[in-house]
């Protein structure tokens, strides 16, 4: 390492998230591979090394050899101003190379409001952020992830998106690559191919049109590049590639534990959802491969905790079966194994009791609305009954540490629904009252209130965002209402979803803004201390555009937005029955009851979900 | 259960693990070599693994001590190849062995030999090495030290010994025993020392490197 970098680390904060040689990571011969990859995540290395799909993605390329793939994180501020001051760029952690050495960058795209570190961590690394202005086949950057499915206000920084499962269209993308580069092909000739691969989408060769009031047209495919990039996704998670062992971080981490994929997609149908509608259908890994990764991950990595990660872990078949295997093999290793997103049944609870014997970190609940006409809006199937039982078994199973989420500004609402919130609160603490048996201990119940944003491919996608005005007097109103005892309410400033709100559903024309707000010092928007809505706002004036248009307008049902050429599975005329039946207050059954007839299960071998 | 110590070394970029992560990292480690571990009972368990001594975060040291309990009768063979074959880069264990009676106490740790190395731009300026050499020749050196307790002025000279000072090129080594345990010298204070008396140099880098623990009669310390 370098003296000038040595210094540098002597300065910053949590040192040991910017060196790498973790264990698991992957150093190889320069002179042996024909792409280096690097694998960027636009916010710290702490939520960056916590993130399932990246570890994936980071083993599968690393199988290859002829790839060497590195990771890459954003600086927090501090080591931010250290780089720049020394004229170090931003590196890759295996190599330490500048990220300018590397022939793919690619983002994965999890949050609107890391965009801006993005064009931060290209220019740090000596890369131009405008695609226009990357006119080599070198440094052609790539975007994937949950974002992608809107990658529109990212058009002009991005040349191609992936799509959907990443494992299933990430070797077809670099095999091309490879080629163009052994053929030295041009930039444009690798794009106008790489659009003919499914799943990819190369924003440079459509053509936008729009119309007086501001909305879209027309959007015109050029090049032979298809009218709708359908996701790709993976049929079979069985025979998926999963890592055998994981990049173990040497310092502390948001999720610093193992993890198994128990399933993709969600059989669920919550209208506000977007995971639970782009990564439709359902498909489920067998208990006999989840045990088998589990055993493999933990024995190469040496964690001592697993937590089982999906969407809605009870809707898990066997999921006893599961967990009963899984503690075989963890409780004589001293293996502690968690279960999130459970729902709120008495079979859950009576699961985490029996999982979480030593520790009671405590119960979640998401009911999302404070009554049942709001739930049903949002096709949230939880019953305040079914809560209060879940809470009461917990309670009496000595358990005093519950929470409850909620979300304020959703479709339709009126203030009997944030009254009904209050209500639920105070029933759970009286819940408490009548079935602890300690009451001394006292009780924790913690509500937390997030500000609704409504996301593209949902049934929600016409809705008007509550304005920032809004959605500060509801809650202000919150706290007038919730004063239970014992009951801590949490909630978070409406800025950032205000924000966030704006770009999920942004066009093209955004990018400007963006670029704007980041040269103007914008980055690490998601995290307080760094946000400044009040320099956003500025960008979005000085691009001519108005956040209200794309946030807080009520949209008409024959819209055309700026996503729909870009397939979720789902279909949009499905998403457009979602938003009638829910003015309807009206539910829509699961998919293990009932096909809804969304239209995923095209995407299957044999068109049949298998459920 | 049995009570084993390990001497290993902590380098390159594991210099930068903290105190805390240390921990966890030795832990995970043990568990990917399937070092019988013993964990305590009960309500939270958790293995007793303890540092000896912490080094700095951004400290190099090749005596560095790790105790831990395990279930089994003797160290396992091969341990500490078992071991390296899965730590991070930078991790190395040099030494398994037993700790019978308990084994040296940690707090018999009196001293601690230090390599300092001072780093330049370019080339060293003309008379540091020198000037460095006279200023800890003089009988009294006096700075502030902080502690939990507070400040308090001090002679450094009274706790530090054995002072050599060499020279290449672009960088000037020291290799000096400095007090260890309650009153004790960090090695950073030389540098603050050089900083204050001889405020002509510049010194921009300088880099830290534990190379020996000693007992207050001058026995290694294991
Ligand atoms: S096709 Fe039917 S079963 Fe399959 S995901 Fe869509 S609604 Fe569910």
């Amino acid at each position: 390492m370098h003296k000038k970098m040595e210094a540098i680390l002597s300065r910053v904060q949590k040192p040991a998230r910017y060196v790498g040689g973790e264990w698991g990571s992957v150093t190889k011969d320069k002179a042996s591979v024909d792409l280096r990859f690097a694998f960027c995540f636009p916010d710290t290395y702490e939520v960056a090394m916590s993130h399932l799909g990246s570890r994936i993605l980071y083993g599968l390329l690393n199988d290859q050899p002829g790839i060497w793939c590195e990771r890459v994180c954003a600086p927090w501020i501090d080591m931010e101003a250290e780089l720049r001051a020394a004229g170090i760029p931003l590196y890759g952690l295996e190599s330490g190379d500048p990220l300018s050495d590397f022939d793919i960058i690619a983002f994965t795209l999890q949050y609107e409001l890391s965009f801006t570190n993005i064009l931060n961590m290209l220019d740090l690394g000596g890369v131009p952020v405008l695609a226009k202005d990357r006119t080599e086949l070198k440094h052609l950057v790539a975007c994937g992830g949950p974002c992608a499915y809107n990658p529109e206000p990212l058009a002009d920084f991005v040349d191609v998106f992936m799509i959907g499962d990443g494992e299933e269209i990430m070797l077809e993308f670099t095999d091309l690559y490879r080629r163009a580069k052994r053929e030295g092909w041009s930039k444009q000739a690798f794009l106008v191919q790489a659009a003919q691969i499914e799943g990819m989408y190369v924003p440079s060769l459509y053509e936008v049109s729009y119309r007086e009031d501001g909305t879209i047209d027309r959007v015109t495919p050029t090049n032979g590049a298809p009218a709708l990039v359908q996701k790709r996704i993976v049929r079979d998670l069985d025979t998926m590639y999963y890592p055998e062992s994981f990049v173990v971080p040497s310092t502390d981490i948001v999720f610093d534990r193992a993890m198994i994929e128990l399933f993709r997609g969600c059989p669920r149908g919550c209208r506000f959802c977007q995971a639970g509608h782009t990564y439709r259908p359902l498909r489920t890994k067998s208990k006999e491969t989840l045990i088998r990764q589990a055993e493999a991950v933990l024995k190469n990595s040496g964690y001592e905790e697993i937590s089982l990660s999906s969407l809605s872990t009870s809707d898990y078949g066997d999921l006893s079966g599961l967990t009963e295997a899984l503690l075989d093999y963890c409780e004589p290793r001293h293996i502690s194994l968690s279960l999130p997103s459970l729902r709120a049944d008495s079979f859950s609870t009576e699961l985490m009791q029996r999982v979480q014997k030593t520790r009671k970190s405590g119960l979640t609940f998401a009911c999302e609305a404070g009554t049942q006409r709001l739930r049903d809006v949002i096709n949230k199937n939880i019953r305040e009954e079914d809560v209060l039982h879940a809470c009461e078994i917990a309670f009496q199973g000595g358990w005093n540490n519950v929470k409850l989420y909620f979300m304020i500004g959703l479709p339709t609402e009126t203030t009997e629904d944030l009254d009904g919130i209050a209500e639920i609160c105070k029933k759970v603490a009286y819940c408490w009252k009548l079935n602890t048996n300690n009451r001394a201990r006292g009780v924790r119940i913690t509500a937390s209130a997030s500000c609704f944003v409504p996301k593209p491919q949902t049934p929600f996608q016409w809705d008007a965002q509550d304005t920032l005005e809004q959605l500060r007097e509801k809650q202000a109103y919150m706290k007038t209402i919730m004063k239970t005892k014992n009951v801590t309410y949490n909630w978070h400033d409406a800025e950032t979803s205000v924000l966030e709100g704006v770009i999920a559903r942004g066009d093209r024309r955004q990018g400007r803004a963006i670029y704007l707000a980041w040269q103007r010092g914008c980055k690490m928007d998601g995290w307080d201390q760094c946000f400044d809505y009040d320099k956003w706002m500025q960008a979005f004036a000085d691009a001519g555009l108005d956040p209200a248009f794309y946030a807080s307008r009520q949209r008409p049902l024959d819209e055309v937005f700026p996503w729909d050429h870009i397939g979720c599975g789902t279909r949009k005329e499905h998403l457009k029955r979602e938003w009638e039946l829910s003015r309807e207050a009206a539910v829509t059954p699961d998919c293990m009851r009932k096909c809804a007839g969304c239209g995923a299960n095209a995407l299957l071998k044999g068109g049949k979900c298998c459920v | 259960m049995f009570k084993a110590r390990m001497k290993f070394a902590k380098e390159g970029r594991a210099k930068y693990i903290s105190h805390l992560d240390l921990m966890h990292t030795m832990q995970r480690a043990m568990a990917r070599c399937q070092m019988p571990l013993w964990f305590t009972e009960g309500f939270n368990q958790h293995a007793y693994v303890s540092v000896a001594l912490p080094l700095s975060t951004g400290y190099s040291g090749e005596c560095e001590f790790l105790d831990f309990n395990i279930t089994s009768e003797s160290v396992p063979v091969n341990a500490v190849e078992a071991l390296n074959d899965v730590f991070p880069e930078g991790l190395r264990a040099i030494e398994i062995y037993p700790l019978e009676d308990g084994g040296m106490k940690v707090g018999a740790i009196a001293w601690s030999q230090y390599r300092i190395i001072w780093g330049f731009e370019g080339r060293v300026p003309d008379g540091f090495a020198d000037a460095v050499r006279a200023l800890f020749a003089r009988s009294s050196v006096e700075i502030v030290k902080r502690s939990k307790r507070g400040e308090k002025t001090v002679n450094m000279k009274d706790l530090m010994r054995g002072l050599t000072i060499t020279e290449t090129a672009d960088e000037v080594t020291a290799v000096v025993t400095t007090a260890a345990g309650n009153d004790n010298l960090s090695p950073e204070y030389l540098t603050r020392a050089i900083r204050q008396y001889l405020p002509q140099y510049d010194i921009p880098f300088a880099a830290y490197h534990r190379m020996n623990v000693f007992t207050a009669d001058g026995t290694p310390f294991r």
